[in-house]
């Protein structure tokens, strides 16, 4: 019961501090909020253009929408600008006069920009385009020269005229990589494994706070035993780590619609996981006598951790190797839990495996920093 | 001024002493620069050439035809080409994940072009690659465009009545002669883009700064809540230099860390700061911004916690506006223009200016950029010290 108790006011110290009032509750919600709108939409890449209107222009600038994202600017100055800066992937500068050029048979260029380090595939993308909304000034082109008729007159001969063609047929292989993930989904699971640790370790610098204020000693000098205060200070660690989880659940829940799954499947994996971010809060806490320095390495070694063990980028996408050094970290087999329960479309029996190894950091990383904090509460 | 001085020489002592400052400062940007780097750096920009199979199962004339102008598109650097045996092969490895997409001319297809039947070109593309499958689509519809032009020009001309035994060979060859009306061509550009070493070197280093900085104004408060503040103000020294000095404190740490940090991913991960002089100007205006921001948040806050709470939030806001975790240009306008509002922005785009080769006219908006950042709040924080001290 006193582990309990300890536990709890650890949690409330937490709770009270205000600056968690934008840490814990704010921050985690703003931030799966930014990624999602970055990156969850996945509308293709960008392009600037410039040009002076007319029907061809239009019509290409059109075909090409399905593929790509277009921003209109004024000048070829500011299409060059934003495709340097990386605003944009790849700009568009229709000459002046295009269209009238075009309609009257005279030759024009389009200005393909594109960055130096960019292969620029989506030159393709606007040949295209253009192949398919000039095609009757192209067949006119060739009638004149064929037969020495006008362009203009050969222009108007040709419009009527079709041919058997060539039809292009798109098959689409392979599995989606996140078939039914909706546009915050697999950024809100890389946010809570990595906001639970974060939090569950940031309270290092609390275990040192207690030592140093004497309160470590004081819960000693009652008739509470060694190992009680150690759990109490781990169920701490826990109840907190536990707490931004399920805070993080039921937000990103209830205002992005994000989809978790099974609540037993989710519980199932962050209460592993909270008790991997308490041990190794407890571990973190004996190595370090300064709590500036605690929670300094705190924050460096969560968002370190975060980003090789998959939070910021999913696994999907990285390489194989370097997928093999994520699952080093708890934090991956963390996320391959929540995508079994969500985007992968598995059961709650399809986590046993993930929630079994991170039990096994649990239990490790709470061994040896018990023994560690026995060893210096001693002292 | 000695007064000052003397005041930063010893808070510097004293950092270098504790090695809270030194963590924060540079090893933590240090750490997190790597491992980003190497976790992101395969998904970093496009810089990857998008590789499409090709796959002629014709084996007739039009099919060489395409051939060669897959070929070509791959010799311009635009694409890059693999031939495969047949369909099977190209799909498995579309479906594997190897390819993001790929173009079958499928058997028969050049002699149905020349009978004037209808004739197909396909193209397997994987559900995850949408751009690459794009880019292979518009590749086969080019192509396919250009063969039914042909194909109507000979309509055109029969139904001219300028018919003939030869027409088909003549309009192919005029086809082939024509100048085409509509050619894409390049324009100059320059990156100002920086690449992911350089990007995730820069913007930890940035991001970090504000924390670093911390040590030296913060330390106001510390010295009014130890009752050391009074003990200085009693000693004969104009009261300003009591700021001043920690305001300095600040802002060579600043100077310090980031000149190590440039040094170090240099030599670390081939980070690209540019040219040292230019780079030294950049330092200066950034270490005075992140100096003056922290320093009208101190002024302001009540407490030492409170004041260190509330720089790391704004600290924390002011790295993911403004582009230290990820790119913020390109995608969401409205989150490139909000950046705008932010040091690690103009930051980094004086540093993108230097990769792109400009001097130090290049980084001049940068500057003033920074240069406003810090008067605002270095007057800010002139103004709430005087109603706090008096």
């Amino acid at each position: 019961m006193k582990v309990v108790q300890i536990g709890l006011v650890g949690l409330r110290r937490m709770l009270r501090d205000r600056s968690n009032i934008f840490f814990v509750f704010i921050f985690p919600l703003v931030i799966i909020l930014l990624v999602g709108a970055q990156f969850g939409s996945g509308s293709g890449p960008s392009v600037v253009v410039s040009h002076d209107g007319g029907p061809l222009v239009e019509a290409i600038v059109e075909r090409m929408a399905d593929s790509v994202v277009f921003r209109e600017v004024e000048s070829e100055s500011e299409v060059v600008d934003a495709v340097e800066r990386g605003a944009a992937s790849a700009g568009i500068v229709f000459p002046d006069g295009f269209d009238d050029a075009i309609s009257e048979g005279r030759a024009s260029q389009i200005g393909f920009v594109r960055r130096p380090d960019e292969p620029g595939a989506l030159q393709p993308i606007l040949e295209a385009a253009v192949a398919e909304v000039t095609a009757d000034h192209r067949v006119a082109a060739i009638v004149a020269r064929s037969t020495g008729a006008e362009f203009t007159e050969a222009l108007e001969d040709v419009a009527p005229v079709r041919a058997a063609g060539v039809e292009v047929q798109t098959e689409r292989v392979g599995e989606e990589l996140f078939p039914d993930a909706g546009q915050f989904d697999v950024g809100a699971a890389g946010m809570l494994v990595m906001f639970v640790f974060l939090t569950a370790l940031t309270g290092s610098a609390v275990l040192i706070q207690n030592r140093q204020l004497g309160i470590t000693h004081r819960m000693l000098s009652t008739p509470t035993p060694t190992a009680t205060v150690i759990a109490g200070e781990g169920m701490a660690r826990f109840l907190v780590g536990l707490f931004q989880g399920v805070y993080i659940v039921v937000f990103s829940l209830i205002l992005f619609r994000v989809d978790w799954g099974d609540p037993l499947g989710w519980i199932l994996v962050l209460v592993p996981l909270a008790a991997v971010g308490a041990g190794a809060a407890m571990l973190l806490g004996t190595l370090f006598r300064n709590p500036e320095q605690a929670a300094g390495i705190s924050v460096i070694s969560s968002i370190g951790l975060a980003a090789l063990g998959g939070c910021m980028l999913p696994l999907e996408l990285f390489s194989p190797g370097l997928r093999t050094i994520a699952h080093v970290t708890p934090h991956a087999w963390a996320l391959d839990g929540f995508a079994d329960l969500t985007y992968r479309g598995g059961s709650v029996a399809d986590v046993l495996p993930e929630v079994g190894v991170l039990c096994l950091y649990a239990g490790g990383l709470i061994l040896l920093a018990s023994w560690r904090l026995r060893a210096v509460i001693r002292a | 001024m000695r007064a000052a001085w003397r005041i930063t020489a010893k808070d510097l002592r004293l950092r270098l002493r504790d090695r809270s400052a030194f963590i924060l400062g540079v090893v933590a940007p240090l750490v997190l620069a790597y491992i980003f780097s190497i976790v992101f750096g395969g998904a970093f920009g496009n810089d990857s050439i998008a590789t499409i199979g090709f796959v002629d199962e014709d084996g007739g004339e039009v099919a060489a035809g395409f051939g060669e102008a897959m070929e070509a598109l791959s010799a311009d650097g635009i694409i890059e080409v693999e031939r495969l045996d047949d369909a099977d092969s190209l799909r498995a490895r579309v479906a594997d994940g190897d390819l993001g997409a790929g173009i079958v001319v499928p058997e028969g297809f050049s002699a149905r072009v020349f009978a004037g039947e209808p004739a197909t070109v396909d193209v397997i593309g994987s559900v995850d690659a949408p751009t690459v499958t794009d880019i292979a689509e518009s590749i086969a519809t080019a192509f396919a465009t250009g063969v039914s032009d042909t194909q109507r020009a000979v309509g055109a001309v029969l139904a001219g009545g300028g018919g003939g035994p030869d027409v088909i060979e003549r309009v192919t060859a005029a086809a082939a002669e024509v100048e085409p009306l509509v050619t894409v061509g390049p324009v100059e550009a320059a990156t100002r883009v920086l690449d992911s070493a350089t990007f995730f070197s820069v913007s930890m280093a940035v991001f970090f700064l504000f924390f670093l900085v911390q040590f030296g104004v913060l330390e106001l408060l510390e010295e009014e809540q130890g009752g050391t503040l009074a003990r200085l103000e009693a000693a004969p020294i104009p009261r300003w230099a009591i700021p001043l000095g920690k305001a300095q404190t600040s802002f060579v740490l600043a100077v310090i860390a980031l000149t190590i940090l440039a040094v170090a991913t240099t030599l670390l991960m081939g980070a690209n700061w540019g040219p040292p002089l230019a780079l030294g100007a950049l330092f200066v205006a950034v270490a005075l911004a992140a100096t003056s921001l922290v320093g009208v948040v101190t002024a302001f806050a009540r407490t030492v916690d409170a004041a260190g709470n509330l720089v790391s939030i704004i600290a924390v806001v002011m790295g993911l506006v403004g582009g230290s975790f990820f790119p913020v240009t390109g995608g969401n306008r409205a989150l490139e223009i909000a950046s705008l509002a932010t040091p690690h922005a103009w930051f980094m785009r004086g540093i993108g200016e230097l990769q792109a080769g400009g001097g130090l006219a290049s980084i001049t908006p940068s500057l003033a950029a920074l240069a406003v950042f810090a008067v605002v709040g270095g007057l800010g924080a002139i103004a709430a010290l005087r109603r706090r001290f008096g």
